[in-house]
């Protein structure tokens, strides 16, 4: 539990400092991928939604501290993002005396949990009264962003995967008590 | 059900709470602006993450470059596949020299740009990180107050043979400073066309357009063509003056079309010489305080 929270901080600080310092530069069409919902959304398959939920607030919170965005905006969009990915990936698993399911294919996911993200992520600008141009932000940002993130989920979700080992269906068999 | 009715409404209580928080960090925010609690917070947080950002930026700047220099040779358009041959052949070598000579040119450039500034004071710096979205525009350097950054300080990036205005310091830490570039909507400057000195109105991001300016409040009876230079034009009304010194280069005039919604002013488009893409180097002038 503890060594879990040590390696979800980790993941954190670091995946939210390479959002900032180096692929924005590294994105031609614009919109960088955003590690920080890869990391949300593989805890919220393989972790389940408070972990992923407490490491999406601290990764929005020090995104938007670090580039100056009002602090809970990135927050809020990513405990959404966490709470949607965990209730519908895990929504109807192994009811109690059955064989727990395997855990849900990560990438559909990624793809749903990233695209949650861009668009909530424009619901709350416009709520706050940005007046974005709705193409420029959908081929600047929201579709590349989408892309690339799923892109780099390729090689970021096998290497997370072996950080936070999803349970194996033996150890996801209810105990049912003996009568 | 696997999971029992407590842990269901544990969950959901972590959940609430943290948007709860949230949505508390996000009143708070829009109250008090940078100022109070929230900006102390963001503060502490440039300061933490600027040597880690640092280095992040430097372990994947060969990336960056590597990438630059391939899609350059991919937009080559002539003997794509000798081209390929040679990449393949020198690749890295040719990255590494290639890195160094644009970084050699981009500073020159700045020193060439800092010849002219007169008595202008200025300071050389470096960009740590950039904001990951399209709905901010800023890019945190590694110089601070301790270095004599302020708030509103014009900022500079070179170009091919000198430098540009990019945007103004909009808030500084003692080792880092935020940059608000010129595409942010809310970002104005007083500008004219280099030769026309009735042509001088405002300079702003253009709207429905990426990367492109607006040169706004121009009189329709004012000439200006396209590939004319637009530089700050700089005032002084009284004690009142303008942040940006007069004469720094910002972009050419890309298109003059008729007359906007009032029917008295000019629409026209600059193209920046800065390209807000890749700014690595900057230098942040200090106009007299």
């Amino acid at each position: 539990m503890i060594l879990d929270g040590v390696k979800i901080a980790l993941c954190v600080f670091v995946l939210a400092v390479f959002e900032v310092a180096a692929t924005p530069q590294l994105a031609p069409f614009g919109g960088g991928p955003d590690l920080i919902v890869i990391l949300v959304v593989a805890l919220a398959l393989w972790r389940g939604v408070e972990a992923a939920a407490i490491a999406g607030f601290a990764g929005g919170l020090l995104l938007d501290a670090i580039t100056y965005e009002h602090l809970g905006m990135a927050s809020l969009v990513y405990v959404g993002c966490a709470w949607a990915v965990a209730t519908y990936a895990h929504r109807g698993e192994a009811g109690a005396g059955m064989l727990a399911p395997p855990p849900p294919r990560a990438l559909p996911w990624l793809v749903a949990g990233a695209t949650a993200a861009q668009v909530g992520s424009l619901v709350l600008h416009v709520l706050l009264g940005d007046h974005p141009s709705a193409g420029i932000l959908f081929w600047h940002q929201i579709a590349p962003a989408i892309l690339q993130t799923t892109l780099l989920g390729l090689v970021l979700l096998p290497l997370l995967r072996r950080l936070f080992r999803p349970p194996s269906t033996m150890s996801r068999v209810p105990r049912i008590a003996a009568a | 059900m696997l999971l029992s009715k407590n842990r269901i409404i544990r969950r959901r209580a972590v959940v609430g709470l943290l948007l709860a928080a949230s949505l508390t960090l996000l009143t708070l925010s829009f109250r008090q602006g940078s100022t109070g609690l929230v900006g102390e917070i963001q503060r502490d947080a440039v300061s933490i993450t600027a040597p880690f950002a640092t280095v992040a930026h430097r372990v994947t700047r060969p990336a960056v470059d590597a990438w630059n220099w391939a899609s350059g040779l991919a937009s080559a358009r002539d003997s794509s596949e000798q081209l390929k041959r040679l990449r393949d052949q020198y690749g890295a070598q040719q990255v590494r020299y290639q890195a160094a000579t644009e970084e050699v040119a981009r500073l020159k450039a700045l020193l060439h740009f800092k010849s002219t500034l007169g008595q202008t004071k200025s300071v050389a710096g470096q960009v740590l990180a950039q904001s990951p979205n399209a709905y901010q525009n800023t890019v945190t350097i590694d110089i601070g107050s301790s270095a004599g950054v302020a708030i509103n300080d014009p900022v500079v990036a070179p170009t091919e043979d000198s430098g540009a205005l990019i945007g103004k310091v909009s808030q500084v830490t003692s080792g880092q400073a935020i940059v608000t570039l010129l595409l942010d909507p809310q970002t104005y400057v007083s500008a004219g066309v280099q030769g026309e000195p009735n042509a001088v109105g405002l300079i702003k991001a253009a709207s429905g357009q990426v990367g492109i300016l607006s040169l706004e409040l121009i009189p329709n009876a004012v000439h200006v063509a396209e590939g004319d230079v637009v530089t700050t034009a700089g005032f002084q009304v009284k004690r009142l003056s303008s942040y940006y010194p007069p004469g720094i280069p910002i972009g050419r005039v890309t298109s003059v079309s008729g007359n906007d919604t009032t029917g008295d002013t000019k629409v026209i488009q600059v193209t920046p010489f800065a390209d807000f893409r890749y700014i690595t180097d900057v230098l942040v002038l200090e106009p007299k305080r």
